[in-house]
């Protein structure tokens, strides 16, 4: 078994970017191996609860990282700076998620077999 | 010296809107003549833009789709495009175009028309994955 971590750096909505990072992560998913998501930088408002994106164009698919535990995904990880340095707390978060501090984040992809960065 | 390493590498800017398909190109270039192995360059989200043989670049720009189809006719590497992700964004190979009724195509035929499970399985048999986004 393999570990890998996908990485999401920026935010929802304004692309498909974290749309299509999602459909990787759910892809591979399915190859049983042990999946990790980190959300970085502005990739931390993916996860932010009580998004409204019905105006946006964009179909509402952040609420599918509220169900990834379905899916096998299990290690979901925040940095901790880029939540602080957006104003957000892990209250606001519609996923549990660890949180991690620079080194810690250094440790996690160290620890990977494969990161894949969205 | 490093070790041979089989490298798996994704593009996911777009063409001109970013850097990232020339930087990958160069990677590759430098990673084959250092005597690696490129497994597959997986072309996902903007970067399925490399694979649009209509785009029309001046004299004297950069053709990233023409360098990236020379590179993997000499080096016999795998250009795969992410099927969903092109066809979002009219990306289209000539079997599509039938298969989706379209009237027209413009995926350059040496990239193969893939989905994300070709690209995992490509990460997973590869010692690194490196991404270009």
């Amino acid at each position: 078994m393999k570990r890998l971590l996908y990485i999401f750096t920026v935010g929802p909505y304004s692309n498909v970017i974290g749309q299509e990072g999602l459909d990787a992560v759910l892809v591979g998913a399915a190859f049983d191996q042990e999946l990790s998501i980190l959300f970085l930088h502005d990739g931390v408002f993916q996860v932010k609860d009580g998004q409204a994106s019905g105006s946006s164009g964009i179909k509402q698919y952040t609420k599918t990282f509220g169900a990834l535990e379905d899916f096998g995904v299990e290690k979901l990880f925040v940095h901790e700076n880029s939540m602080a340095a957006r104003g957000l707390t892990t209250s606001q978060l519609l996923i549990e998620a660890t949180v991690l501090d620079n080194d810690d984040v250094a440790k996690l992809i160290s620890n990977q077999d494969q990161v894949l960065v969205f | 010296m490093i070790d041979k390493q089989k490298i798996n590498v994704l593009v996911s800017g777009s063409s001109h809107d970013s850097q990232a398909a020339y930087t990958a190109l160069m990677f590759c270039q430098a990673a084959v003549a250092g005597g690696h192995e490129i497994s597959q360059v997986f072309f996902y989200q903007a970067g399925t833009s490399v694979g649009n043989s209509l785009a029309t670049l001046m004299g004297d720009e950069f053709d990233n789709t023409g360098h990236w189809v020379d590179f993997a006719s000499s080096n016999q590497v795998a250009l795969v495009c992410c099927v969903s992700a092109a066809e979002r964004r009219g990306i289209i190979s000539e079997s599509q175009k039938s298969e989706l009724g379209k009237e027209a195509h413009n995926m350059h035929p040496i990239f193969a028309v893939g989905g994300l499970g070709v690209f995992t399985d490509a990460s997973l048999s590869s010692d690194r994955t490196v991404t270009f986004k």
